[in-house]
């Protein structure tokens, strides 16, 4: 089913956060948000994830509105890791994985054996079955975002929406779970993900949508999005392309652009 | 399981401090004459057994308001006294003593939770809408001094000594000469308050990874908030209505129990619940049996034992890094 967005402006305070975003998303790939601080990113996952509220526009999954849908199958079909990776109490880490299962449980009843696999899973998905009994104080900032991605997992949604998840991690575990991300989009998972850096998004993401000042400069296949001149616009950054062992351009910032000449 | 062990050994501890509440007091009645026509029991029946069905009610539903505020607030600070609606309870109660004249029970009773209940609708409505915790709490604080400040007023233009004396009743908390009609007008209120507060579970450890995730997860904030306001709204405005304010028993039950069941805030509910009412109880009993006749304020008593637990427990978790 599309994630798709029509129009959207949201306003946050007295502040005009996103004018008018259009964009369909497609499941089974990876689609990576990117530009400058403050251009919107985060809104704009808060709305996919029906949790902005618009001024104008409408947020659609496979054609009914995100706004209108019952909490609980809206939290099925949309999975959403926010930025924020604070944990209020220090809970077991199987304990905050379960979480996830949350949008699946009847009131009252203790997990079923569906809840349990899923929990499971996602722990193995994310590496982190080592940590089963241990508290969260225990773990580091990036097993923490490991533990809180599975979590997202655990509810096993169509749509996975991540704000930054790669910022506590360290190299290899940028790209384990990169290709994991890559690994559920090709099982017919969305997955969109707010990134930072441009080599990152050419590596693991199919398609690209730039923000500059809440307004898309460009969306659309990596290859083409994270070309010179849409980077020099969204960022006025210079970059240096350079390709992989397996055929992939990867941008590499070098320098800011000149401004344009007035 | 180690849960149904520690629910089960609370439990014990509850109906153990039950009969020892009952068999406290200045005058000591033997077990023989119980359930006799022996005028001694009358002692028992009339006039503690009454007070030990208040403190066991008012415990349990202190101790479960405290859990669900610090889960709710994801505050380990938080407690009763943070919704301003003890203060309002205590103040509708002081108003009536003050201005009215009132004595009996009932006029007490009714103006307290006329009291608490205005401040409850003052503070949804004041919170309304905003998802956010904070809006909630600032609202409770400002109410809270509202009816501090108001409440001292009221002492301070008392008419005599009896009326101060009654008054601090009020603010220091007291089961003191509690009768069965205080048993009857309180107890549904704390029932109804208490069955709401354990329908917030969920939702707490939800809240434990922010709103923003809690909302993602699939949960309506606007829900939880009526239900917190409403349960803690009824047993702490039905507790103050017949005791006065009783602090502390919200603070430090889920502090206690915490490391003994886990930081999952809805495995503390029943867990602080039976902890309250075992705080409660041995602390009403521990009043009576001071020497002198003037019985320490339960306020007072419920400090002094829960003090050292207290301070023990931030020492052992200073060790663990983590509050």
């Amino acid at each position: 089913m599309d994630l798709s967005i029509d129009n959207l402006a949201v306003t946050l305070g007295n502040r005009k956060v996103l004018h008018g975003i259009d964009a369909v998303f497609r499941p089974g790939k990876v689609t990576a948000i990117l530009g400058p601080n403050g251009s919107g990113k985060s809104t704009l996952v808060r709305a996919l994830a029906g949790l902005a509220d618009a001024d104008a526009g409408s947020v659609r999954i496979g054609g009914r509105l995100v706004g209108r849908l019952e909490p609980r199958e809206r939290a099925r079909a949309i999975g959403y890791l926010p930025q924020d990776a604070s944990v209020h109490w220090n809970i077991l880490v199987q304990d905050l994985v379960a979480l996830g299962r949350m949008p699946h449980r009847t009131p009252f009843a203790g997990p079923s054996a569906a809840d349990q696999d899923a929990v499971m899973r996602a722990m193995e998905a994310t590496d982190t079955l080592a940590f089963m009994g241990r508290a969260v104080a225990e773990l580091s900032g990036g097993e923490r975002a490991r533990v809180l991605l599975a979590r997202v997992l655990a509810g096993q949604p169509q749509w996975l929406l991540a704000d930054e998840p790669l910022a506590a991690l360290d190299p290899a575990h940028q790209l384990g779970l990169l290709d994991r991300l890559r690994g559920l989009a090709g099982q017919g998972m969305g997955v969109v993900i707010v990134l930072h850096d441009l080599v990152q998004a050419a590596r693991a993401a199919d398609d690209v949508l730039l923000l500059r000042d809440g307004k898309v400069v460009v969306f659309g296949p990596a290859r083409e999005a994270l070309g010179h001149q849409p980077l020099r616009d969204a960022f006025g950054v210079e970059v240096m392309v350079i390709g992989d062992d397996q055929g992939r351009l990867l941008p590499v910032p070098i320098g800011r652009s000149l401004p344009p000449m007035e | 399981m180690k849960r149904a062990q520690l629910l089960a050994g609370l439990a014990i501890l509850v109906a153990l401090l039950f009969v020892a509440s009952l068999a406290a007091g200045k005058v000591f009645v033997p077990f023989g004459t119980w359930f006799t026509d022996d005028p001694r029991w009358w002692i028992v029946a009339e006039l503690r057994l009454p007070r030990a069905i208040l403190g066991l009610v008012i415990g349990a539903g202190l101790g479960l308001t405290g859990a669900v505020l610090q889960g709710y607030l994801r505050n380990p600070l938080a407690d009763p006294s943070v919704l301003g609606v003890s203060s309002s309870a205590a103040l509708g109660a002081v108003a009536a003593i003050v201005l009215f004249a009132a004595s009996a029970p009932l006029a007490i009773f009714g103006a307290a939770m006329a009291a608490a209940a205005g401040s409850m609708l003052l503070l949804a409505a004041l919170a309304w809408r905003s998802q956010s915790a904070v809006t909630f709490v600032l609202a409770g604080t400002v109410l809270a001094s509202l009816g501090g400040a108001l409440t001292a007023f009221l002492i301070s233009i008392a008419p005599n000594p009896y009326a101060t004396a009654e008054i601090i009743d009020w603010i220091m908390g007291s089961l003191t000469d509690r009768s069965f009609a205080e048993v009857q007008l309180a107890t549904p209120f704390i029932l109804i308050g208490g069955i709401l507060l354990l329908f917030t579970g969920r939702a707490l450890d939800a809240l434990t990874l922010g709103e923003e995730a809690a909302r993602s997860l699939g949960l309506r904030l606007e829900r939880t908030q009526a239900l917190v306001v409403a349960g803690a709204g009824l047993v702490v405005g039905a507790s103050v209505a017949v005791t006065g304010v009783v602090g502390f028993v919200g603070l430090i039950v889920p502090h206690l129990l915490r490391p003994l069941v886990g930081a999952k805030p809805s495995a503390l509910l029943l867990p602080s619940a039976l902890g309250g009412a075992a705080l409660v109880l041995a602390a009403d009993s521990l009043v009576r049996l001071a020497p002198g006749a003037a019985e320490i304020r339960l306020g007072v008593a419920m400090a002094l034992i829960g003090t050292p637990f207290f301070f023990g427990l931030l020492l052992k978790l200073r060790r663990s890094a983590w509050i």
